[in-house]
C-alpha cells in the first residue's frame, strides 16, 4: 500500500467522524504524491454520500444559525420584488407579455390604453421603481392568482425593501398638475413622459398611492 | 398590441397559466420525506414553500440541505484554504450563492454542479484578494455575482473537472473494476473492497483478493494522473 492509499482511508475515517481537516494528511507527502493525494482526496468528497440529516445534532451545531440568517435572506430577497417578481416569472416560464395580458386581464384594464399602462405598472414592479407601498391589494391579488403565491408574501417582500427615490421613474411620469397645490409655479405637467394625462384613473389608483408618494414635489 | 415592449395580445381565452402556477397547493413534506429528495427536488420545494408563505416548510428543507451537503464542501474549501475560519465563510458563501441563484430563476443546472462551480470562483477569488491584499482577513467575495468573477490564471479554477475525468477514466474499466475502484476512492482498505465487491456477485468477483484490489485501483491512479496531465497540457 502506497503512501496515498494510506493517507486516503485515514481521511476517509476522519472524515466520516466529522473531522473535515486534510491537512494532517498532506502535510505528510510532498510532490507528486501530495498532489495525488489532494486529487484522491477531492475525489472522494465529490463522491461522498450527503450527510444522514440529525434533528438533534443540527440543532446544537453552528449550522442552525447559519441557516436561520438564509432562511431570511431567502424568504426576503436584498432587491425585494425586483428579485422575487422576475424569480417567479421564470420559476413559471412566463414571458412579460404574457404576465402583462394575464394581469391585464385579472384588473379588468379596458382598451389598449389601460393594458399598456397596467404592462408599464408592471414593468416598474419587476424593475424596482415603485413604491410598494403604494401597489394596492387587488394587484397583488392577480399577481399572486398567477403566480401561485399569496398576497401576504408580496406584500412582505416589497415592504421590506426601501421604496424607490422621489425624481425616479414613477415620480417622474406621475406628475399631473391637478395633483399640485394651486398656484404652484411647477404645475405644468410634462405629458410626453407622463402614463397619466389627467385627473389618475382607476389604473393609476391601483398601483400608486397618490396620498403617500405625493406626486409632483 | 400590449404594452410597449411585448406583443401579448389580451383575448377572452382562458387565463392559461392560472392551473400552472396560479394554484397555491403546497405539498408539505415530513422531514423523512424531504430526506429522501434529491438536492434538486428539495430546492424546488424550498421555492415552493417561499412562494406560498410557507416559512416553516422552508426553514426545515433549508436546513435539511445544508446539513447534508456542509460538510463535503467544507472538506473542499479546506484541501484549497487553511485557514479554518476562511474556510468555513467561504462555504457558507458557497452555499447561499448557490442557493440564491437557483432561487432566482435565471440559472438552470443541477444544484451539485452550481455549488461546485460557486465554489470553485469563490476559493479563487479568495487567493486573488490575498495575492492583491496580502493583509486582508476573511474571504468578503459575498455581493459578486455567483456565476462570474473567475480569476484567470488560476490553476484551481481554471483547472481540469476532475469528476468529469475521472468518469471518463472510469468508463475505461470492466464493471467488476469500476466497483473496486469507487470503494476505492470511497476510502475503505483493500481487504474490506475485496469482500464488499465479492459481496456484490458481480461477474468476475470470485476469488478478488485484496492485492488484486490494489492493482485494480494503481491502475486506475496511473491512467487518471496521466490524463489529467495531458489535459492540462491541453489547456495551456
Amino acid at each position: 500500500m502506497t503512501s496515498v492509499d494510506r493517507l486516503l482511508e485515514q481521511y476517509a475515517t476522519a472524515y466520516r467522524s466529522g473531522d473535515t481537516d486534510p491537512w494532517p494528511y498532506l502535510d505528510q507527502v510532498e510532490g507528486d504524491e501530495r498532489v495525488e493525494l489532494e486529487q484522491m482526496m477531492e475525489l472522494f468528497l465529490l463522491k461522498v454520500e450527503p450527510r444522514e440529516w440529525d434533528p438533534l445534532a443540527f440543532s446544537k451545531s453552528s449550522a442552525a444559525g447559519f441557516v436561520d440568517q438564509l432562511v431570511s435572506k431567502l424568504l426576503v430577497p436584498e432587491q425585494g420584488w425586483r428579485e422575487l417578481l422576475p424569480s417567479m416569472r421564470l420559476g413559471m416560464k412566463m414571458k412579460r407579455e404574457a404576465v402583462f395580458a394575464e394581469l391585464a386581464r385579472a384588473l379588468d384594464a379596458k382598451g389598449k390604453e389601460e393594458e399598456v399602462k397596467v404592462a408599464d405598472y408592471y414593468n416598474d414592479m419587476e424593475q424596482g421603481n415603485l413604491d410598494p407601498r403604494g401597489v394596492s391589494d387587488r394587484v397583488l391579488e392577480a399577481l399572486s392568482g398567477i403566480y401561485g403565491t399569496t398576497v401576504d408574501v408580496l406584500r412582505r417582500v416589497g415592504e421590506a425593501t426601501p421604496p424607490p427615490k422621489a425624481g425616479g421613474a414613477v415620480f417622474a411620469r406621475s406628475e399631473d398638475r391637478d395633483l399640485e397645490p394651486a398656484g404652484s409655479i411647477e404645475a405644468q405637467p410634462r405629458r410626453a413622459f407622463s402614463r397619466i394625462t389627467g385627473k389618475p384613473d382607476r389604473i393609476d389608483m391601483l398601483f400608486v398611492d397618490f396620498h403617500r408618494s405625493e406626486p409632483g414635489r | 398590441m400590449l404594452g410597449c415592449t411585448g406583443n401579448g395580445e389580451v383575448s377572452d381565452r382562458p387565463p392559461k397559466w392560472r392551473h400552472l402556477g396560479g394554484s397555491l397547493k403546497f405539498g408539505a413534506k415530513s422531514e423523512p420525506e424531504l430526506t429522501h429528495l434529491s438536492d434538486d427536488d428539495l430546492v424546488a420545494y424550498m421555492v415552493k414553500a417561499r412562494d406560498t408563505g410557507h416559512d416553516d416548510e422552508l426553514r426545515t428543507a433549508t436546513g435539511l440541505l445544508v446539513w447534508s451537503r456542509h460538510p463535503q464542501q467544507l472538506g473542499l474549501v479546506r484541501q484549497k484554504v487553511r485557514n479554518e475560519q476562511d474556510a468555513e465563510d467561504i462555504t457558507q458563501i458557497v452555499m447561499e450563492q448557490a442557493l440564491k441563484a437557483r432561487f432566482d430563476g435565471k440559472h438552470a443546472g443541477q444544484f451539485f454542479s452550481m455549488l461546485n462551480v460557486i465554489r470553485k470562483r469563490r476559493v479563487a477569488d479568495y487567493f486573488e484578494r490575498q495575492r492583491r491584499e496580502p493583509d486582508s482577513a476573511g474571504p468578503l467575495p459575498d455581493g459578486s455575482d455567483p456565476l462570474t468573477g473567475i480569476s484567470d490564471g488560476d490553476d484551481f479554477a481554471a483547472g481540469v473537472d476532475l469528476e468529469m475525468v475521472s468518469e471518463a477514466v472510469l468508463g475505461e474499466f470492466s464493471v467488476r473494476d469500476r466497483m473496486v475502484i469507487r470503494h476505492r476512492v470511497d476510502g475503505h482498505p483493500a481487504k474490506r473492497v475485496a469482500e464488499m465487491v465479492a459481496a456484490s456477485g458481480v461477474e468476475g468477483s470470485d476469488g478478488l483478493t485484496s492485492i488484486n484490489c490494489d492493482t485494480i485501483y494503481s491502475r486506475f491512479r496511473k491512467r487518471l494522473r496521466a490524463v489529467l496531465e495531458s489535459e492540462k497540457r491541453s489547456q495551456g
